[in-house]
């Protein structure tokens, strides 16, 4: 074939701005590290990398919203052992203050380091974190949820909101707990209201009702409302409300117990007689009322339950009546506290659960991230081995095309005519 | 006996002419176009005499060029698609890096936005955090804009190119003209004009590089040149002038029109090939396609963040304000729709108020009117027609996720309107809410279990599911508190105080498992669910919601990051934010690569179409080398015939003396 001038020169131009422009794109790939220059060298594998790169600042979200979440729960949990520890110590005013070589002035002491605890889980309740914003106010972050009221009663003003956050694409975990359900909303023992009738002949008195058994107390003696207590001759029996006999019948024999106390149990419900029972003597036990300042309600308050025993230890056993009262009190707060730390705990319990399944999580995401790196990597980055000697071959073919095109450049007939 | 001196002079002329001619190549070996020449000789008619015919030497008859028709033609068509390809791609290359780039890319700022908002969600009261989602919004908006100024700037850019290219185009129409004239006169004679021909030829190769042409040649040596399909830019030795304007359906996109005479023809979507071709192809097949994909990403962002906006609470208990501009703010809107100049009243205007992002297209849409209130609708990506549609209906006409209302101005039959309803939104994104208070992570309500509660009945806390939007929180508080009861021996959950429907109603609670509660507060249905065992009497009280420290709206925004939002049109499973912009990366980028390979193989054409017309056209030195030695000697042979002849004659007068 015919071979012009200006073909030889161009094509031998040609080859070596070729090689050039390979050995440079090599040049680049081996400074950046990266396979991918720019989108086009791999259109899928780009998307897919945009997807991968979303899907790895997710993660890393995630795991900073993981981080946040496990120190509101190590914190809350930590509080919540405060509270344990003083409920715990409430317990034990309580049970000493029943020891009945006590007298009132150990009692009044009691009550009044009492005081200090109801204090200190008031203030526990109010915790703030380090920004300041209540725990336990559920939404409510900007106010303190407990507040104590002139009259030395406690209302929680908080909701019973729960904030979540985002640990994994469709996973959320709760980071709070309200006070409401932590510290208020605590089953009450004490949610009957006994009384004696006034027309008794006895002296017989009727302490607190206490509901042993809820279920029972539920399914019969709910629906009944109130019933009453009906004394014989070394017997008794439970009447409705209208003063009937119950069908069947529910009678029992009196029988002193050792504290010197008739025990009567019915539906769910105990409460004691105490003092001298006259046959035809009644007493009624009813549900208890919802009011706000009602003590038998279905449920108490932590500090209402601190607050009641206080007062009740400050107020002294001058007559049988304060004495058995303190014993009936002394009870119903030991029940209650038994909630109150049960409730606690559970609740420790959920956050050591969310805290394993932060941790699970974790670990999961981890891998998946590995997972990641390890596909990114894959697609964008370069194999230096292969791209190194790419390079030297390159380099090589680059070098050749040159001394060639000089080669054949200087071969011209001109040359040789002399 | 024959005249020896005159057969060596005519040898003597031959191999002069012969050296001339080699000269001429030599010297022009670098001269674009020029096709090598070669002297023809013949002899001379001999002269008759007894002895026969003797001759009487030779004569330069012709001087050729060395040229093949079809190879040039091929040249020039590789060049056209060569040069379209290599604009195009040159473009592309641009636009392939700004939507990659992690400085100019919106997926870095949206990724930002986010993980502000995932901040701001742990702790919904920090002020601080708070202020972060909003700088990261701006910071989104920001890339928007940047982005769409950057393509807005590629299209500027492409005008004035446009504009250059039609200049030139014009130059060398006219130039062709005059050489077509300058060939018709020299030709007449019967003697190719070789050089005037190669310089015709390298102007037409040139014109092809600006844009396709069509070459015929006439029976005068002249060349017609007709563009497009079939319009005249050369014929004979008349040149008609390419120019562009400003487009008559949009004045946002310059067109190319053919002016010869007093006749103007817009040749736009005629054109094809060359730089011309390739720079319309990347205007209408990428560049314009990106702006409607960038725009319906920043509307679909702005209308899906400040709806959620509309359905929360802010620090102050308001309903949410916008974070971005409306997008059907005053000024968005009046970009959505041209009139063209020769409509009734140019100054009519189409409202395109945005109904619904999810169905929005990236096409544009060309209206046209067949009376004065109906009108068919174009979509320009895949040419169908819907409509008609009547202009006073109410509500108002709707397609793709947009109103047509007449926005001001007077119409005619026969009226036409581009609609652009996304091509200018990411230029108009910005964060219009100042105060980070104003951002409504809360939620309306919260649902509050009564203290005297006997079961284990617990209500979680309510997500609103319908509402007025935005939200009415004065309103909403009239509405609430309402209070749900159950009820054991009906098994139902009831509305015992204020008024609200529970939907379904009845609505009966299957104790121990987890129960959906609906319930319609005036135009607000709450939804909850009711899990364990409540017993008769419990309630659960719907409050309206007065915290600080809700983050339950936040978290419905933050699902935005991932929710398929776009896209939905005709049912269509749609796509998030993140993938209708990787959606754009991944276009560009294939049509990148496309760009590259295409580029690439019209370039192996053109050089494999160029190297069969230099192998016989170009001019090669050794060639020439030979020649002049070969010449050389012809010439000294040919003095050596003169030589010879006065020898002769020398010996003939010495003879006689």
């Amino acid at each position: 074939m015919r071979i012009s001038t200006i073909q030889q020169f161009n094509s031998g131009v040609r080859g070596i701005s070729d090689n050039y422009s390979s050995v440079t794109r090599t040049q680049e790939q081996i400074s950046s590290g990266k396979r991918l220059l720019t989108p086009a060298d791999d259109p899928v594998a780009t998307v897919r990398l945009l997807q991968l790169n979303q899907e790895s600042n997710r993660l890393e979200q995630y795991s900073t919203n993981m981080t946040a979440a496990n120190n509101s729960l190590t914190q809350e949990e930590s509080i919540l052992n405060s509270v344990n520890n003083a409920l715990q110590r409430v317990r034990e005013i309580a049970i000493e203050a029943g020891n009945g070589s006590r007298n009132d002035d150990d009692r009044k002491a009691l009550a009044t380091e009492l005081e200090q605890r109801e204090q200190e889980l008031f203030n526990l309740f109010n915790t703030r974190n380090a920004r300041g914003e209540y725990l336990f106010g559920g939404f409510q972050s900007s106010e303190a949820p407990f507040v104590k009221n002139p009259d030395g009663t406690y209302t929680y003003q908080g909701d019973e909101g729960q904030r979540s956050v985002q640990i994994a694409g469709s996973k959320t975990v709760p980071i709070n707990d309200n006070g409401k359900d932590l510290f208020v909303n605590i089953a009450n023992v004490n949610r009957v209201n006994t009384e004696a009738t006034a027309t008794n002949t006895g002296t017989a008195r009727i302490s607190l009702g206490t509901v042993e058994n809820k279920t029972e107390y539920d399914s019969t003696f709910y629906p009944q409302g109130s019933v009453g207590i009906v004394i014989g001759a070394g017997t008794y029996e439970i009447v409705d409300s209208g003063g009937l006999p119950l069908v069947p019948p529910v009678t029992g024999a009196l029988e002193l117990e050792d504290d010197g106390s008739y025990n009567i149990r019915y539906a769910g419900v105990s409460v004691k007689l105490d003092g001298d029972l006259q046959p035809g003597d009644s007493f009624t036990i009813s549900t208890g009322d919802s009011t706000a300042t009602s003590t038998n309600r279905e449920t108490r308050g932590v500090l209402e339950t601190v607050s009641l025993l206080r007062q009740t230890l400050e107020n002294g056993t001058a007559t049988t009546g304060d004495k058995l009262q303190l014993r009936d009190v002394i009870a119903v707060s030991l029940d209650n506290l038994d909630n109150a730390m049960n409730n606690v705990l559970s609740v420790q319990t959920t956050i050591g659960a969310r805290m394993n399944v932060i941790e699970s999580t974790q670990t999961e995401n981890e891998e998946v991230a590995l997972i990641n790196t390890t596909v990114t990597s894959q697609l964008e980055d370069l194999d230096y081995a292969e791209a190194l000697s790419r390079l030297s071959l390159q380099s090589v073919v680059l070098e050749a095309s040159q001394q060639s095109f000089v080669k054949v450049s200087s071969l011209s007939l001109f040359n040789l005519l002399r | 006996m024959a005249d020896l001196f005159g057969i060596g002079l005519t040898g003597l002329r031959a191999s002069q002419t012969q050296l001339a001619v080699t000269g001429q190549n030599i010297t022009n070996v670098n001269t674009p176009g020029y096709s090598r020449q070669s002297a023809l000789q013949a002899t001379q008619v001999p002269s008759y005499t007894g002895a026969g015919y003797i001759g009487n030497g030779t004569k330069v008859v012709d001087v050729s060029r060395i040229y093949n028709q079809f190879l040039t033609n091929q040249v020039r068509t590789s060049t056209s698609t060569n040069s379209e390809v290599q604009a195009f791609q040159s473009q592309l290359e641009q636009l392939n890096t700004l939507v990659s780039s992690s400085a100019t890319g919106i997926t870095p700022g949206l990724q930002s936005y986010f993980d502000a908002l995932q901040t701001a969600i742990e702790d919904p009261a920090n002020l601080p955090a708070r202020q972060l989602v909003l700088s990261e919004a701006e910071g989104l908006a920001s890339r928007f804009n940047t982005v769409h100024s950057s393509l807005n700037s590629q299209n500027q850019f492409i005008s004035q190119q446009m504009t250059t290219l039609a200049d030139q185009t014009s130059r060398l129409a006219t130039s062709i003209a005059q050489y077509n004239d300058s060939i018709a006169i020299a030709s007449a004679n019967g003697a190719q004009p070789n050089d005037l021909l190669d310089a015709r030829d390298e102007a037409v190769r040139q014109l092809s590089e600006l844009i396709g042409i069509s070459v015929v040649q006439q029976d005068d040596n002249t060349l017609n040149i007709f563009v497009g399909s079939g319009q005249p830019l050369v014929v004979g030795k008349e040149a008609s002038t390419l120019a562009v304007r400003s487009g008559s359906a949009d004045p946002g996109r310059v067109e190319v029109v053919l002016k010869s005479g007093n006749s103007v023809q817009d040749i736009t979507s005629l054109v094809s090939g060359g730089e011309l071709g390739g720079l319309l192809k990347y205007r209408n097949d990428v560049l314009d396609p990106a702006l409607n994909a960038i725009g319906r990403l920043a509307l679909s962002i702005s209308s899906e963040f400040n709806s959620q906006q509309g359905q929360g609470l802010d620090l102050n208990g308001n309903a949410g304000a916008a974070l971005f501009n409306d997008v059907n703010s005053p000024e968005l809107v009046d970009g959505r729709s041209y009139a063209r100049a020769t409509n009734s009243d140019p100054d009519a205007k189409l409202s395109v108020r945005i109904s619904d992002t999810s169905q929005l297209s990236t096409s544009e849409y060309d209206v046209v009117f067949t009376s004065s209130t109906q009108f068919t609708v174009r979509r320009t990506s895949d040419d169908s027609v819907v409509g008609p549609f009547d202009l006073t209906s109410v509500p108002p006409p709707e397609l793709d996720g947009f109103t047509i209302e007449l926005g001001g101005g007077g119409i005619a039959a026969g009226d036409r309107f581009l609609l652009t309803p996304t091509r200018f939104a990411a230029a108009g994104m910005e964060v219009v809410m100042d105060q980070p208070q104003e951002l409504a992570f809360a939620a309306p309500a919260v649902v509050d279990t009564n203290l005297d509660n006997r079961g284990t009945g617990t209500m979680s806390q309510p997500t609103l599911i319908d509402g007025p939007a935005p939200i009415d929180p004065a309103a909403l508080q009239g509405l609430l508190p309402i209070e749900l009861g159950y009820d054991a021996a009906s098994g139902e959950l009831q509305v015992s105080s204020g008024t609200a429907t529970l939907n379904p109603s009845p609505l009966v609670i299957t104790p121990g498992q987890t129960n959906s509660v609906e319930v319609t507060v005036g135009a607000y249905t709450f939804s909850m669910s009711l899990t364990g065992t409540p017993k008769d009497g419990d309630s659960f009280s719907l409050n309206f919601n007065t915290g600080v420290a809700d983050n339950r709206n936040a978290l419905v925004m933050s699902e935005l990051q991932s929710a398929k939002v776009l896209g939905q049109a005709n049912g269509a499973e749609g796509f998030s934010f993140v993938d209708g912009y990787g959606d754009l990366v991944q276009r560009v980028a294939t049509f990148t690569a496309q760009a590259r390979t295409d580029a690439e193989s019209s370039q192996a054409v053109l050089v494999q179409a160029t190297n069969n017309r230099d192998s016989v056209s170009a001019v090669n030195l050794d060639e020439e080398a030979a020649n002049l030695i070969k010449f050389e000697q012809y010439y000294n042979a040919s003095a050596q015939v003169i030589q010879v002849a006065r020898t002769i004659f020398d010996t003939l007068i010495s003879s006689i003396r």
